[in-house]
């Protein structure tokens, strides 16, 4: 008895390889351009750095809930099975991403603002884009993997994205005294880029880290095929 | 350096968050390679 599925156990390809060593390499060289090439800010000091990760979690969250979003749709007017593992594999990693989000954000705002958290838009607005995500997440853990919940979950990716522009705007949205967010922010050449080097170095994390969780999601699906065929 | 620790903290939770979902996959893909093999071996081809 084989499954469909069975060409998941060969080895990495050599591209996935090649993939994890530029990794590696692409966050060594980050860290160094953070710690020593990208100056310290004036006003917030040292605990600036956590910008450098901080936001680059925010786009790969963004990024991943964006695959959700045309993978949902992809999966909705075709049925193909593929593009569904693919919207659920992205969620979970925009759920850490985001996750990741709202723990740094709070460590970065004490020293700064002198609260770990405020209500304030783009706080609660990302707050908002997490538990929906994690909605996503509890109903295909809690309804199994027919087609009824596959149906619900491209639903619920293609809705739950609409609150990405939402928390990417909410800053201009709304009047500069209910923000604690910047409106706008100001680097100099040298943050820039360290800041494009990590943003590039976290979008290269989130491929790798997706097509890891890709390749869990096609091993399950093989097992399963297997116990259908046995039962 | 003022606030190293918040520094510090932030990334050791962001990397370790990171390293704990990786190894959680690696596990996973494993433990899945395994029960595919039993599966197979306990039913093999032709076998009804």
């Amino acid at each position: 008895m084989k499954s469909k599925y069975e060409q998941v156990f060969s080895q990495d390809n050599i591209a996935t390889k090649l993939l994890g060593y530029a990794l590696l390499f692409a966050m060594f060289f980050s860290f160094l351009l953070i710690a020593w090439y990208a100056p310290t800010e004036r006003t917030m000091g040292f605990v600036q750095k956590i910008f450098y990760y901080h936001v680059p979690s925010a786009w790969n969250a963004f990024l991943a809930f964006g695959v959700v979003f045309v993978c949902s749709i992809l999966y909705l007017t075709s049925r193909d099975r593929k593009w569904d593992i693919l919207a659920a594999s992205s969620v979970e990693i925009g759920v850490i991403f985001s996750l990741i989000v709202l723990i740094t954000g709070p460590i970065w705002a004490k020293p700064v603002w002198g609260v770990w958290w405020s209500w304030e838009p783009r706080l609660t607005t990302t707050l908002i884009l997490f538990l929906i995500y994690v909605a996503y997440l509890l109903l295909r853990y809690f309804s199994g993997q027919g087609q009824r919940t596959a149906n619900f979950s491209a639903v619920l990716g293609i809705v739950g994205f609409l609150v990405v522009p939402l928390v990417y705007t909410s800053v201009n949205w709304w009047s500069p005294e209910a923000q604690v967010h910047p409106q706008r922010i100001g680097m100099g050449p040298n943050m820039q880029v360290a800041f494009f080097v990590s943003l590039f170095t976290f979008t290269l994390l989130y491929v790798y880290l997706l097509i890891r969780r890709v390749r869990v999601a096609y091993a399950d699906a093989a097992v399963e095929d297997l116990r259908q065929q046995n039962d | 350096m003022k606030n190293f620790g918040f520094v510090l903290a932030a990334y050791s939770i962001i990397w370790g968050l990171l390293a704990v979902y990786l190894g959680r996959l690696t596990m996973r893909f494993s433990q899945l390679k395994k029960e595919y093999q039993h599966l197979k071996h306990a039913h093999p081809e032709g076998k009804q």
